[in-house]
C-alpha cells in the first residue's frame, strides 16, 4: 500500500514541476537534452491517463 | 487566545484530502505550514492567493517558452505548489471553506495542466526547429484537457449519483 502511494506521488504533477526544475538545473550545466526527454515522457503520462480516465468513465456506464 | 505554532499545525494536518500525496506532502508542508500560520492572522483570504497562483502559473508558463528561464519557471511551479497547499489550509484554518474557492482552485489546475505542455513544446519547438514537438505538444495539451473534463463530469455524476 505504501509502495502504490509512493508511486502515485511520484507520477503526479506537483512532482513533475520537481522534477522540472531538477533537469533544467542539470540541463542547464551539462547540456544532455534533458528537457527534450522530460517533455515526452510528460506526453506519454498524459497519453497513460487520459486513457485509464476513459477505461474508468466506460467502466461505469 | 493565541494559538501556539504547533496546535495548529495538529489541527491543519486532521483537514479533509490532506493526505491525497502524502509522500509529497510531507515537504511541501515544511514550507507551506509556516506561511499559513503567518497568513491567518492577516486579512489575506485564501481566494486572493488562488487568484495570485493563476497570475503566477500564467507566468511560470510564459518563461517555459524560451527554454533559457525554464529553471526560473520551475522554480515559480514550485511556489505554486507551495501557495497551492497555503490557499486550502489557510481556508480551513480561517474556517471559510467555499464552492467559489473551490471553483478557482480548479480554474488554476486546469489552466495550468493545460498551459504548461503548450509552453513546453513551444520552447523546445524553437530550441530545436523541429515541427513534431509543437505537434505532441498540441496533442497534450488536448489530452490534458479532455482529461480534465471526463475528471469533472465523473464528480459532477458522482454527486447527482447519475449512472
Amino acid at each position: 500500500m505504501y509502495i502504490k502511494t509512493v508511486v502515485k506521488d511520484l507520477f503526479s504533477t506537483f512532482a513533475f514541476f520537481m522534477y522540472l526544475l531538477i533537469i533544467s538545473i542539470v540541463d542547464s550545466i551539462f547540456d544532455l537534452n534533458l528537457r527534450l526527454g522530460i517533455f515526452l515522457i510528460f506526453a506519454l503520462v498524459s497519453l497513460f491517463f487520459f486513457i485509464k480516465r476513459i477505461y474508468i468513465i466506460f467502466q461505469n456506464f | 487566545m493565541k494559538e501556539k505554532y504547533g496546535g495548529f499545525k495538529k489541527r491543519i494536518d486532521k483537514g479533509e484530502g490532506m493526505h491525497s500525496l502524502p509522500f509529497l506532502n510531507k515537504y511541501y508542508r515544511k514550507i507551506s505550514n509556516p506561511i499559513t500560520y503567518f497568513l491567518q492572522k492577516t486579512k489575506i483570504t485564501p481566494n486572493q492567493i488562488t487568484t495570485f497562483m493563476i497570475f503566477l502559473g500564467c507566468f511560470a508558463c510564459l518563461l517555459f517558452v524560451n527554454i533559457d528561464y525554464w529553471i526560473l519557471g520551475a522554480l515559480l511551479l514550485n511556489i505554486y505548489v507551495i501557495l497551492d497547499h497555503v490557499d486550502g489550509d489557510l481556508a480551513r484554518a480561517k474556517n471559510i471553506l467555499s464552492e467559489k474557492g473551490y471553483f478557482l482552485d480548479r480554474v488554476s489546475h486546469t489552466l495550468m495542466r493545460g498551459l504548461l505542455p503548450l509552453a513546453m513544446s513551444i520552447g523546445l519547438w524553437r530550441h530545436y526547429n523541429e515541427s513534431y514537438i509543437l505537434i505532441i505538444g498540441i496533442i497534450g495539451v488536448y489530452l490534458v484537457l479532455t482529461d480534465h473534463i471526463f475528471l469533472y463530469m465523473d464528480t459532477i455524476r458522482r454527486k447527482l449519483n447519475v449512472y
